[in-house]
């Protein structure tokens, strides 16, 4: 389930760095956040992304774990765009329902 | 590059040599994009391609019953190679060197086993996958080294189009997550930069992988100043340290047995059962691949178990090696993976990921949507260079023949080639089975249906073309599953049921392809009546100059 885990990270990770900009908090929220919340938000976003690499490498060794992690974030930055485009209001949500299963994933 | 001689920006002649570089050979590259992106699925197709395969199931004795199979099939033979089932194959794939046989390829004989009896499996006369990953690098009926020299200039003005690109684009941390969609020329530019962006490594890693594996061939001179010509010691030195611990292994078991199998008495080889368990227990993540069996039913015989794939790029994808003995059954030896310097260490990283024959199934599914998302970069690219003129092409009257090649090279390409790779398909299962060369006819209906496909560009009108060759492809992609079960290979719930994922995802990713190509003729359609609706609207409304409006509505149409 590692790579689920680091997709899931990932996705959360890249919503939470698109969340710190101004126009997709118009996007998601109709307004802009004020510029602290956005820094913590930007913060959080990358440590997630760059987080996501070590379910990968726990799974996969060195080498091919970070290949496979610059994969996933490829993949997952797919999905987080698409979202913005067609859903922006429940991207926030989506982001939330990973989490959970990404913590489901590692309880289990 | 302004005719005029005005001073231009580092930022605009990037992009004339983004647009150029990418449009001169870019239907070429979206074919290589495409078949190179199926090929990460190579013997999934290759599975699918010969249904005779598909009524073999993998047990717990696979293993063993082999190697029964192998002695009924090739007694007395100098090395056996047994390919072991797993997700990606459900059959057993074995090859052979019989005592004195040419070396390499020549002297190879291969055939597959049912994985539950051992029996041999006869199966239909195919390149299957094969033809796909060839095409990729090396075309099709021309000189093979031309062809590389092709793919690989091709291969050059990708990178340089990536890189240019990447210069080019305005707002590339501004606009990183954002499509606008239904915005016209705004949204095709949106979803070229997104494709590009998004898998930037892929891009990189991919194209420049691609170039480094056909180096030797593009650059040499550095080779030959310092090997003075001799190429052979130049590879042997570039393989290294890898001859020299792998020995016999490396070369899959064929010269070290070769001629001796008769000299010595028969001998009843030991079950090979208990070392595939040594060898699952000892490599839990992917388990043994393949067994290499030298001398088989001789004395002196080893059985050298491999794991299916290697755990690092940084090794080429190596994989762990047991060598058994064959009389004994007992573990002689576990030979440790060579070192690699950190030179070699980079290029095998490189092509590894290119050729992906180290990866287990969450990678190659990395792998291959990377792969769908680079070919969607090549396809927008190449309409938002049509789309883009439109402006132009109305302030002029007319379509000017460039702007109409480039039309009908796309639909021809980016629509046309799917569909003709769906008719290889049916090709393959519709072709009578007794045909004299079959195998070339399969390829002959890909070529033929390719070349309708520009025929019927070129006839019908811009937008209809694109309409009919989008909903030809949809509709073909999403009957291949019913074909399959309609000509003796096992469908979805046979296959599900019996956990052969390798012909459950090929008809699966067939129904997602033609959903895609479904949507994407749906989106043309919506578009084509959309100009029409609203330029009927102002013509009834304002009659000054209706035949104005839908002349401009006519042209925006097309």
């Amino acid at each position: 389930m590692n790579v689920i885990t680091t997709l899931a990270l990932s996705y959360v990770g890249l919503v939470a760095l698109a969340l710190a900009m101004d126009r997709h908090q118009n996007q998601a929220f109709g307004r802009p956040l004020p510029p602290v919340r956005s820094r913590g938000i930007r913060v959080l976003g990358w440590v997630l992304v760059l987080g996501a690499v070590m379910p990968a490498i726990d799974g996969w060794g060195v080498s091919v774990g970070i290949s496979l992690w610059l994969g996933v974030i490829s993949l997952a930055a797919v999905g987080c765009g698409l979202m913005f485009s067609y859903v922006p209001r429940q991207a926030v949500g989506s982001a939330m329902i990973l989490a959970v299963l990404c913590l489901a994933c590692q309880v289990l | 590059m302004r005719i005029d001689a005005k001073p231009e920006g580092l930022r605009q002649s990037m992009a004339w040599m983004h647009t150029w570089s990418g449009l001169v050979l870019g239907w070429l590259l979206y074919a290589v994009f495409l078949t190179g992106t199926l090929s990460f699925f190579l013997d999934e197709m290759n599975v699918w391609m010969k249904p005779e395969l598909h009524r073999s199931i993998p047990t717990a004795q696979t293993g063993q019953q082999a190697v029964v199979g192998m002695e009924r099939l090739a007694p007395g033979a100098a090395s056996w190679t047994i390919n072991l089932p797993d997700e990606r194959r459900n059959s057993v794939d074995v090859t052979w060197r019989k005592p004195g046989a040419a070396a390499g390829r020549a002297g190879t004989e291969r055939a597959s086993l049912d994985a539950a009896t051992g029996e041999a499996i006869e199966t239909r006369e195919t390149r299957g996958g094969n033809f796909l990953y060839r095409f990729h690098f090396e075309l099709y009926a021309m000189p093979r080294i031309w062809a590389r020299w092709i793919v690989g200039v091709a291969t050059m003005l990708m990178f340089i189009a990536i890189i240019s690109g990447v210069i080019t684009h305005k707002k590339i941390f501004t606009d990183f997550f954002t499509f606008r969609r239904n915005k016209g020329q705004r949204s095709w530019l949106d979803a070229h930069n997104a494709t590009a962006v998004f898998a930037l490594p892929f891009h990189v890693v991919i194209t420049f992988s691609g170039l480094l594996l056909l180096m030797n061939m593009l650059m040499p001179f550095g080779r030959d100043a310092v090997y003075k010509g001799d190429s052979q010691a130049y590879n042997a030195e570039f393989r290294g340290q890898a001859m020299q611990q792998g020995g016999q292994g490396n070369n899959r078991g064929g010269g070290g047995g070769r001629g001796r199998a008769e000299v010595e008495g028969p001998m009843v080889m030991a079950d090979v059962g208990p070392m595939l368990a040594t060898a699952a227990a000892a490599w839990p993540e992917r388990g043994p691949g393949s067994m290499i069996i030298t001398r088989p039913g001789a004395a002196g015989s080893t059985i050298e178990v491999r794991e299916n794939g290697g755990l690092s790029v940084v090794e080429r994808g190596a994989s762990r090696r047991m060598v058994f003995d064959g009389q004994t059954g007992q573990l002689k030896e576990t030979p440790a993976i060579a070192p690699v310097s950190g030179a070699r260490g980079t290029f095998n990283v490189m092509t590894s990921l290119h050729l992906g024959r180290f990866a287990g199934p969450a990678m190659r599914w990395v792998l291959f949507l990377s792969g769908v998302v680079g070919t969607l970069m090549v396809a927008t690219g190449m309409v938002l260079w049509v789309v883009k003129r439109q402006p132009e092409r109305r302030k002029l009257g007319r379509t000017p023949v460039g702007h109409r090649l480039v039309e009908v090279l796309n639909v021809a390409g980016i629509a046309g080639l799917p569909v003709a790779i769906a008719a290889y398909f049916y090709g393959n299962r519709l072709l009578p089975i007794g045909l004299v060369q079959r195998l070339d006819w399969e390829i002959r209906v890909f070529f033929i249906v390719w070349l309708v496909c520009l025929l019927h560009a070129m006839v019908r009108k811009h937008r209809a073309a694109w309409l009919e060759q989008l909903g030809a492809a949809a509709v073909m992609f999403l009957a291949l599953p019913i074909v399959n079960v309609a000509t003796g290979g096992a469908g979805l719930v046979e296959s599900i049921s019996n956990g052969l994922w390798a012909i459950a995802g090929f008809d699966l990713v067939a129904i997602v392809m033609g959903l895609g190509f479904a949507f994407a003729a749906y989106r043309t359609r919506a578009k084509a009546e959309a100009p029409l609706r609203s330029a009927a609207a102002s013509a009834s409304s304002r009659n000054t100059a209706p035949c104005n409006d839908a002349s401009i509505a006519g042209e925006a149409a097309r």
